[in-house]
């Protein structure tokens, strides 16, 4: 491959901006790899969402274990495909606010249809929060992507 | 916080890219390395090979289902190394751009 410097012992300025700026073509060569394969957050889409309507079918019990082994599945599935291994959710500052509103977002949903289907009797409440949950952690597992992405661009 | 330093072993074109490349993640597959950085196997294994002995990367091989997986990461000196030479980079980026806007005039 080429490269736009060479290497003296004693680098100028202008040496060490080339350097730099090599640097930088190869932080946005490994922002284009991470990005996630689409089965990937769908897939733990449907795995939050169908966590959740077990709670409502009252199968929760041994709903969890498949559960945690799909979600590593996934992740491991996931390194093996891209060839790359990081935490995607905390690896840039970017990732990490949308990673923090992400957890908000789903841990108020949790809430409410916890609370509207076991303190007010609402039935299939923590279903449609499920669907609601699934729904939100496929958009913002694509969202935390590109951030993740353009922040390494960046640089940051 | 990390001092700036140059340092002639990360610098090399190959190593700084492979440098990096890893320090933006926790590890990553040798063969994904190798695509990214449009090199031979054996180009970027003489490079790993140098910083392996310099004890800024670690190399482990993992058994998968079909075949092993070469697996590359930073150490944390590594990673000490690298932010320190990237920082001494910009250093002299920043020198010389003082230089441009304030030259000192032969008199002085």
């Amino acid at each position: 491959m080429e490269n736009n410097f060479s290497t003296p012992s004693t680098p100028d300025a202008a040496h060490a901006l080339a350097a730099l700026n090599a640097a930088a073509e190869s932080r946005a060569r490994v922002a284009d790899r991470i990005t996630s394969p689409w089965w990937y957050h769908v897939g733990l889409g449907v795995a939050f969402a169908l966590v959740f309507v077990s709670m409502s079918l009252r199968m929760a019990n041994w709903a969890v274990g498949p559960f945690i082994l799909v979600v590593l599945g996934l992740g491991w599935t996931l390194q093996r495909s891209t060839g790359v291994s990081m935490d995607r959710y905390m690896s840039t500052p970017g990732a990490s606010q949308l990673s923090m509103a992400y957890v908000v977002a789903l841990l108020g949903l949790a809430a409410t249809g916890m609370y509207l289907e076991w303190g007010a009797d609402v039935r299939w409440a923590i279903a449609g929060a499920g669907v609601l949950i699934g729904a939100l952690t496929t958009g913002m597992g694509y969202r935390i992507d590109a951030a993740a992405r353009r922040d390494l661009r960046a640089g940051l | 916080m990390t001092g700036s330093r140059f340092n002639e072993v990360i610098h090399a074109p190959n190593r700084l890219q492979i440098c990096t490349m890893l320090a933006a993640v926790e590890t990553m597959a040798f063969s994904t390395l190798r695509d990214a950085l449009d090199v031979s196997d054996s180009v970027l294994s003489k490079h790993v090979k140098i910083l392996q002995t310099a004890g800024y990367l670690d190399v482990t091989k993992a058994r998968g289902a079909s075949y092993p997986r070469t697996w590359i990461a930073l150490t944390p000196d590594g990673r000490q190394a690298f932010s320190g030479h990237i920082a001494e980079l910009r250093r002299i980026v920043e020198l010389g751009d003082l230089v441009r806007r304030d030259p000192v005039s032969p008199g002085e």
